[in-house]
């Protein structure tokens, strides 16, 4: 009995599954996936933007968000020839947003009575007029009004809410009168150096504090370290520890500290008083020392007799007069050979109180014209490709007020500032592009679909034949091999190549390049304190000759072999994709000027080639003897001046935001480089220790600045259409790595044509003469850029000139060793082609525009179960 | 019972105010640095963080941080999920995480029992080798490890789904076969753990006297071991369910990461290095409190398995 019923029970699952077989077989054909015919743009992204207010948003893919929901007045696109092909590296600008182009109303707008602008009727490019579309709408159908940019904006820069993208307004190319003024109205503020200075000249007041003062006298020593004459307080307090000054310095940096707060007291001015006499008797033991310690105790005796401010900010400082201004430039003559007393001093000031309807951003709608009124601080050149207006301005602050209005949180109890929930869900993210948002799951992923309510599907010029692509998932996949899997299953469009395929991969039909203006430096820190005793010759990084030995130990071909998926060996800081003529494809790697920079620094004598080309083509940067060499006469040096014993090790550490096999690449790198140029010295074997230090997290370049560690592969990217800009990321305090390298105190001299020997004004083609001019390289660079050869003050082959200088100088310094060029390698799906075979600075590979499909949605399951489910890319 | 109860409640609520203070005050300690790229505007970057209240003394935010959460307010994402209610984003990624685990539990909770049972039964035998040698590879080896080797055999080269199904669709079919693979990755570590325990007790228990003597009065193995061997075993072992259950909503970062779970795994993290104080006090505080409350939970559980157990009894 029980046999037949266990027969009975087989029979019927057998008979269950041979059904369930015929029926999957019969209807394979017949699957649903088969049967769409939707084309879906099917993405992935290691890290998930959770919200993408456009008023507030910090981070590209956030960005990338409400990239797909909106439009700009004026975008890039491909230029084409007579006969519709793409011409490659040009461009064109298209009015999207705007119905036209915008026109230079200055003089207009310089007419009004009793303005503030800071032009007048003879300026140009201060004031536009851009002529808006009509009849645009949300996704929802609402009309698109004039004054919701005016409502946009004046939420942009509202103070109540401090909206991170505030500063575009006013700290870029795009400085919109009184944007600032606005954002910081009334406010009581202190004034950075230049703001400083313009109070001078102006003739305002200004205070001192010798605690809370960023300068000499101050907890962080800033003047001294700023001119690089003394180090840091960290490392002047240091040095306290090792000429026992240690209690007086200890009892210095917490007065310092509490003085900062405004705590102010007479009793720790005197300490600060003995604190800095001695510093004076520590580094100061020469006929210098006397004077010196007389202006500073001059210092402290005025001070006696003034009266400290009380109230407000300014509490605790004194009003600088001209008695102890003159007591202050002697201390700066003491130590630095100038009049720098007003460095140490502060301005402080308030904002003035500005109304939005001061803001230079206004609608027009008088009949004839129909739009926004744009004033601006700096004026646009807008030379006739209007690429200023897509570069500059090509980015959006709409946002819809009624939803925007609803998603504003008050301020939590102990903050001043309001906070939005614009654009953290479906709900809260009105479109005005070609896409909307459809799907989004924190986390998970995010679906956009087509926008039908979107204006540019009814202008032909904007979309016809375009926007091939119903849809785009994204899909939040952290790893990479997760990712690849995916890619392999048909399930994304593209993915980066990662180190461990690209050279199976590197070959693929379906594999394409992208350049990136982004440059990989190795950072050497030079912020370090002498301390001798130690055991540990990290003080020999101070020299150049042994920070130039380390950058000729690196095979930079090898290292962007094994470091990198597709970059190139880099030599400069600058690569291929930075122009400084984008109308006409100027790159300034590629001009002679950069090219013989890169020559001469890794001593490549042009004379010994045909051409700068061919001598530049030799450049290899990679020199083992030369570099073994110079390791020797640097410890020798080093040894001889008593930095350094011969019986030091050289344990320094190389630092990281993470700790994996990708972050740990470079460092295995440099170690196994250093260690050959090491060999027979004493740093040879246990004599070099290289750490890794993998847990700096965000706080990586800060702290690497701060001194915490002392090599760190990292670089720039950004402006790569203005390299005269970019320049500051290598030469601002703001900005640069290096910051114990300070190009206040390294001396450029370059020679210009056709210019005022004295001024150094550029005179025009055929005027002036020829003149070298030697400053301080920081000087030169804000020169350059914001002073007398700056852009439409000076001609481009000066520029070009000042710039390799520059660029020179910051590689000589060996602080910021290039080594790659960064190049993207990619693969992409089957299912879809880019409009280009060529890369396009300004268009990239086309993008969700351009895309074009070689199959459907429902096709593409069928082709990718036809090659059982796994897709070959080889 | 009661008033140890309520002992180990007020004590409890005392080791979560210190935690959370202690949390406040270390995740203030570090240096909030602002991050100033190309073309932004540092001081108007500090004036973010000093409006925001950052800049002053720590024990006047905590003050008012307390302020805030008696009202229930925990606060705005300020750098990590910006523009996010805490409670509401963690509240919306709970279920995914809670789904993985109690599908994991469900199935390690009685193949781990049954595995380490049957070992402690085949004691020495070649079937308690094979058991005791699978457990110790499977505690020994990181889950990362054969989650990745779950991914690509069971998913890239077998059937099923490489991530977890998009939505919120917690109890259907096609979310129970795309958690399958993150489910047997968390499980493989647990039925390890479970069967290890369970064997090792139980072993124990089997060459205890009052075993024989039930033999002697007449059970047959089995009786004896199902009435008399596995309750006593399961003293220690049913408060270890207990705390892994507890486990169920701390989530796991590297099985989430790998499988595209939508879960709170990654928030604590992430909390940490971008520096979200909301979220980082918010998260501390869940998983302090749930953790004092999984010990409470636990030893008042004792009490209830083995009557003969009395908490704070004299």
């Amino acid at each position: 009995m029980k046999q037949r019923k266990l027969i009975a029970v087989v029979a019927i699952v057998l008979v269950l599954v041979l059904c369930a077989s015929v029926f999957v077989a019969c209807n394979k054909d017949e699957d649903p996936r088969y049967l769409a015919t939707t084309k879906t743009y099917k993405t992935y992204a290691s890290s998930f933007a959770t919200s993408w207010n456009v008023l507030d948003y910090e981070t590209s893919d956030q960005g990338d968000m409400f990239s797909y929901s909106s439009s700009g007045f004026y975008e890039f696109d491909y230029k084409f020839d007579e006969n519709g092909d793409v011409v490659d590296g040009q461009f064109t600008i298209v009015p999207v947003m705007a119905s036209d182009y915008p026109t230079d109303i200055t003089a207009e707008i310089a007419a009004e009575p009793d303005n503030d602008y800071l032009f007048d009727e003879e300026d140009t490019g201060y004031a536009w007029y851009i002529p808006v579309r009509k009849g645009m709408t949300w996704d929802n159908g609402d009309p698109i009004e004039l004054e919701d940019w005016i409502y946009s904006m004046k939420e942009q820069l509202n103070p109540l809410f401090m909206n991170y993208r505030a500063d575009s307004y006013y700290s870029s190319s795009t400085v919109i009168h009184n944007a600032k003024n606005y954002l910081y109205s009334g406010k009581t503020i202190m004034a950075s150096d230049d703001g400083l200075i313009a109070a001078i000249n102006g003739g305002a007041d200004f205070y001192f504090s010798p605690a809370a003062s960023n300068y000499l006298f101050g907890p962080y020593g800033g003047l001294a370290s700023s001119y690089g004459i003394l180090p840091t307080f960290d490392s002047l307090y240091n040095d306290y520890f090792v000429v026992t000054y240690e209690e007086q310095a200890a009892a210095a940096w917490e007065a310092g500290e509490d003085l900062a707060d405004g705590a102010i007291k007479k009793a720790d001015y005197d300490t600060l008083e003995a604190f800095t006499q001695a510093y004076v008797d520590y580094k100061f033991t020469g006929a210098g020392a006397s004077p010196l310690r007389a202006a500073i105790s001059e210092v402290y005796t005025i001070i006696d007799t003034l009266t400290p401010v009380e109230e407000g900010t300014a509490a605790g400082y004194y009003l600088v007069t001209d008695e102890l201004l003159a007591a202050l430039d002697a201390v700066s003559q003491g130590f630095f050979g100038g009049n720098y007393g007003w460095a140490m001093c502060s301005y402080i000031g308030q904002y003035p109180e500005t109304t939005f309807d001061q803001v230079g951003l206004r609608t027009i709608d008088d009949g004839e014209r129909y739009g926004l009124i744009l004033i601006l601080d700096v004026p646009y050149v807008d030379n006739g490709s209007h690429f200023v207006w897509a570069y500059d301005f090509g980015g959006n602050w709409l946002v819809k007020p009624d939803v925007y209005e609803a998603c504003k949180v008050a301020p939590a109890d102990g903050s001043e500032l309001w906070t939005s929930t614009y654009g953290t869900s479906i709900e809260t993210s009105p479109s005005y592009g070609p896409y909307k948002l459809t799907a989004y799951q924190t986390g998970k992923y995010y679906e956009f679909s087509k926008n039908d309510a979107w204006f540019g599907y009814s202008i032909p010029e904007l979309s016809e034949g375009y926007y091939e692509t119903d849809k785009i998932q994204c899909s939040l996949m952290e790893e990479w091999d997760t990712a690849w899997m995916a890619f392999q299953k048909g399930d994304l469009a593209g993915i980066g190549m990662d180190v461990k395929i690209a050279d199976e991969y590197k070959t693929s039909a379906r594999a394409y390049f992208t350049p990136d203006d982004y440059v990989n430096t190795v950072q050497i820190q030079t912020s370090i304190a002498a301390e001798p005793d130690d055991g540990i010759a990290k003080e020999i990084l101070l020299n150049t000759k042994f920070r130039k030995a380390l950058s000729l130990a690196i095979d930079r071909v090898e290292y962007a072999k094994q470091c990198t998926t597709s970059s190139l060996a880099g030599f400069g800081i600058y690569n291929s994709m930075h122009y400084y003529d984008v109308e006409n494809g100027g790159v300034y790697r590629n001009t002679d000027i950069a090219k013989q920079v890169i020559c001469d620094v890794y001593a490549v004598d042009v004379n010994d080639y045909d051409s700068l080309d061919d001598a530049y083509a030799a450049v290899v940067g990679y020199d083992l003897a030369l570099a073994k060499q110079l390791v020797a006469e640097a410890i020798a040096e080093e040894i001889a001046a008593g930095t350094i014993k011969a019986t030091d090790v050289l344990d320094i550490t190389y630092g990281s935001s993470v700790d994996s096999e990708a972050a740990r690449r470079p460092y295995n790198f440099l170690k196994a480089a250093w260690e050959k140029i090491f060999e027979g010295t004493q740093f040879a074997g246990t004599g070099f220790v290289f750490n890794y230090d993998g847990t700096h997290g965000d706080a990586y370049a800060n702290d690497f600045k701060a001194g915490q560690y002392e090599v760190l592969s990292a670089g720039w990217s950004g402006a790569a259409w203005d390299p005269f800009y970019f320049m500051m990321a290598y030469i601002h305090d703001d900005y640069r790595y290096a910051q114990g390298w300070d190009p206040r105190t390294v001396k450029v001299t370059v020679t210009l044509n056709n210019v005022d020997p004295e001024t150094g004004e550029w005179l025009g083609e055929g005027n002036g003469e020829t003149a070298s001019f030697t400053m301080d390289a920081l000087t030169m660079w804000e020169e350059l850029y914001e002073g007398t050869w700056a852009e439409g003050e000076c001609n481009v082959e000066n520029r070009l000139l000042i710039l390799g200088a520059l660029e020179k100088t910051v590689l000589e310094s060996y602080c910021s060793i290039p080594v790659t060029y960064s190049f993207g390698a990619a693969l992409r799906s089957y299912q879809i082609e880019a409009f280009t075979d060529t890369y396009n600075t300004f268009m990239g590979w086309g993008g969700i525009k351009y895309y074009s499909y070689n199959y459907n949605d429902g096709d593409w399951a069928r082709y990718v179960d036809s090659q059982n489910g796994q897709l070959n890319y080889k | 019972m009661i008033k140890y109860t309520i002992k180990r409640f007020c004590l409890m609520l005392f080791t979560l105010f210190s935690i959370m203070t202690i949390c406040f005050v270390l995740i203030k300690s570090l240096p909030l640095v602002v991050d100033v790229g190309l073309g932004k505007d540092a001081e108007f970057l500090e004036g973010i963080i000093e409006a925001r209240g950052y800049r002053k003394p720590v024990m006047e935010q905590y003050v008012t941080y307390l302020g805030r959460i008696f009202q229930g307010d925990f606060g705005v994402g300020i750098n990590m999920e910006k523009g996010t209610y805490v409670l509401d984003n963690f509240l919306q990624r709970l279920p995914a995480t809670m789904i993985i685990n109690i599908y994991a539990m469900l199935i390690s909770v009685p193949v781990g029992l049954g595995l380490g049972i049957f070992a402690a039964l085949k004691k020495n035998k070649w079937q308690d080798q094979v058991i005791s040698t699978g457990v110790m590879i499977f505690i020994s080896v990181p889950s990362y490890v054969y989650a990745f080797l779950v991914q690509y055999l069971l998913c890239f080269k077998g059937g099923l789904p490489l991530q977890m199904k998009n939505g919120t669709d917690w109890l259907s079919w096609d979310m129970f076969v795309s958690v399958l693979a993150p489910v047997l990755s968390l499980s493989f570590g647990t039925i390890a753990g479970f069967a290890r325990y369970t064997r090792a007790e139980l072993t124990e228990v089997l060459t205890s006297d009052f075993m024989l003597l039930a033999r002697t009065k007449g059970l047959t193995r089995g009786q004896a071991t199902i009435r008399h061997a596995l309750r006593n075993a399961m003293v220690p072992i049913f408060p270890m369910i207990i705390g892994e259950f507890v486990g169920i909503i701390g989530g796991s970062l590297i099985i989430e990461q790998i499988f595209g779970v939508p879960g709170v795994g990654r928030l604590y993290l992430n909390s940490i290095t971008t520096l979200d104080y909301d979220y980082f006090m918010f998260l501390s505080m869940f998983y302090t409190a749930i953790g004092l409350a999984a010990g409470i939970l636990v030893d008042l559980s004792y009490g209830f398995i083995d009557p003969r157990i009395r908490m704070g009894a004299k």
